[in-house]
């Protein structure tokens, strides 16, 4: 089972898991015979009268409410949707314009601005997404509830636009907190291609009680894009420079930590950080991609054309002709903490009609439902022993022409 | 009134973690409030025989072994007979009825190692300490528990 996939099945009990009733130490100590009864029998009337309230949960309902803005745009209607969604739009909605875009800013990891107390003890820091283009636009993504979102586990891809001011504004402001940490810079490659993971490389290594413990922020830097990385685990009192699991780097000073703190509330909650002025539109919409990257995963690895022969031939027709990429991987086990095997990713890019077109073909296949709440991924044949099933996948393509691909690499 | 060495970490880990029992505990009471009541006899008791605690596991694992014994009743019993747990009886069973209709499904011992990890988020070896059975067994166990929870929400689900 996959860190995802254990962070999913945790998820689904914590649905089922009621609203825990305040301590009271003092009537633990008066049981155990250590404390005036009084106050015992005071305390014990409180929490008998108080009340739970319930968990609102639509955790397998993808909600696609329709049509908010419905604008007249020349003689083209723009449908706009008000809420996420998982997998394909409904039919009808306008894609987000222009189709490409040139990446300006990108954060991809926990949040520590979202961070909230866990029922479990500790923090939990969802996962936050979020790409700020030059023509204004910021797409984002949010684990956990949001008022927008697609379900109670998942925003979807959701889309917001900043002025050239507000675009302006952010960039400099990130590129000026990112300053103490120009020696952990690194230029990425300039290339639409998915990128490997997990990543190794240069980072700030943060105290373990800093809420964030993994993340990267990239920046455009003139013609190139550098990335700015961040790990926690590391205990404060050990060298500055330091290794740990691939990455090298320094120990988080306070201004860095300060800096950190700010560029993530900069970017993953934007709405409450920057000036009305900012925003040329501050309302959240749903993110409606042009293409899509359908994508058939596999282990251990095997052809693509044996792979297609596996569809239904509505969509092995649709997808043999389409030009693949292809990414290999590994399926590891968090828990045991070993590798089990290899996999396989074929990827095509398809428009949002080509890719419904594959989808419909393919939805009588049982849906894979721990993948559910964040994506669209059916089954096309069971697992091998213990590696993973065989799926096919639905994630957009963003305007800087990339995908992500949940629970497998980017 | 100081009742032993172990006070100040009972309280550190009751401050810490009485949310966790309560929530673990409600599945196996059927009532929040029940299990509230659970967690704090179970921390009084621990308090009471802290002088018990030899240290051979962790602290947290020998208060979930108390706690277990309350909440079946099972006073006296030096070992906990995961067989004693009752039905599982999930308050919240209406957020993922399919989720928890496959629970209950799960054999004891299964259905225990998972209340464990999800509920109560203990890594392997202390579900190993608590239930009284090796790390690999816990990995076997929550692996195959895995598997027919997985087969179960398949079985049963339609997509939505």
């Amino acid at each position: 089972m996959s860190t995802y996939e254990h962070d999913l099945l945790t998820a689904r009990f914590a649905t089922l898991a009621p609203r825990p009733l305040p301590g009271d130490w003092d009537d633990v100590l008066g049981r155990a015979g250590a404390v005036r009864p009084r106050r015992r029998r005071l305390a014990r009337s409180l929490w008998r009268g108080g009340r739970r309230r319930k968990l609102v949960v639509a955790l397998a309902v993808a909600v696609l409410v329709a049509a908010v803005g419905a604008a007249a745009y020349g003689t083209v209607r723009v449908i706009f949707l008000d809420r996420g969604f998982i997998g394909l739009p409904p039919v009808g909605a306008t894609p987000s314009a222009p189709e490409r875009g040139e990446l300006l800013l990108s954060w991809s990891g926990a949040s520590a601005t979202h961070a909230r107390p866990h029922w479990r003890g500790g923090v939990n820091a969802p996962f936050v997404v979020a790409w700020v283009y030059a023509d204004g636009r910021m797409i984002w993504w949010r684990d956990g509830q949001v008022p927008e979102g697609a379900n109670e586990l998942a925003s979807g891809y959701l889309e917001q636009r900043l002025t050239p001011e507000g675009v302006k504004l952010l960039r400099a402001e990130v590129a000026k907190l990112l300053d103490p940490s120009r020696s952990l810079l690194e230029t990425l490659p300039a290339d639409d291609d998915p990128r490997p993971g997990p990543f190794g490389g240069l980072a700030l290594f943060v105290p373990q009680d800093y809420d964030s413990q993994w993340g990267e922020v990239e920046v455009r830097d003139g013609d190139r894009l550098v990335r700015f990385q961040w790990r926690g685990g590391i205990k404060p009192h050990l060298e500055p420079a330091v290794e740990k699991g691939g990455f090298e780097g320094t120990i988080a000073t306070p201004e860095q930590l300060s800096a950190l703190r700010r560029i993530d509330a900069l970017l993953t909650d934007p709405t409450s950080v920057l000036p009305s002025s900012a925003w040329a539109v501050r309302e959240v919409r749903a993110y409606v991609p042009s293409h899509y990257a359908v994508c058939i995963d596999t282990s251990p690895p095997k052809d693509a054309s044996q792979l297609l022969s596996l569809l239904p031939a509505r969509a092995a027709d649709a997808l043999r002709d389409k030009s693949r990429t292809r990414l290999r991987g590994d399926v590891f086990d968090a828990s045991l903490n070993v590798v089990l095997g290899r996999s396989v990713t074929y990827c095509s890019k398809l428009t949002t009609q080509e890719a419904r077109e594959v989808a419909d073909a393919v939805s009588g296949l049982a849906l894979e439902r721990r993948m559910w709440p964040v994506a669209l991924r059916y089954v096309v044949a069971e697992a091998v022993s213990n590696l993973n099933p065989t799926t096919i996948s639905f994630d957009p393509y963003f305007p800087h022409g990339q995908f992500l691909l949940w629970g497998g690499g980017r | 009134m100081s009742m032993g060495g172990l006070e100040s970490d009972l309280e550190e880990l009751y401050r810490r973690r009485q949310g966790a029992f309560q929530v673990m505990l409600a599945s196996v009471t059927g009532s929040v409030e029940s299990a509230r009541d659970v967690v704090q006899e179970a921390f009084a008791q621990a308090l009471r025989d802290q002088d018990r605690f030899r240290g051979e596991g962790s602290l947290e694992g020998w208060v979930w072994r108390i706690a277990f014994r309350v909440a079946i009743g099972s006073k006296g019993s030096r070992e906990l007979a995961v067989e004693d747990v009752p039905e599982v009886a999930f308050v919240e069973a209406s957020s993922d009825p399919t989720l928890a209709a496959a629970v209950r499904q799960l054999p004891p011992q299964r259905r225990l190692a998972v209340f464990l990890r999800y509920f109560a988020d203990l890594s392997y070896s202390e579900i190993g300490e608590v239930l009284g059975i090796a790390e690999g067994t816990v990995a076997a166990t929550l692996s195959q528990a895995h598997q027919q929870l997985g087969t179960a929400v398949s079985a049963n689900e339609v997509m939505a």
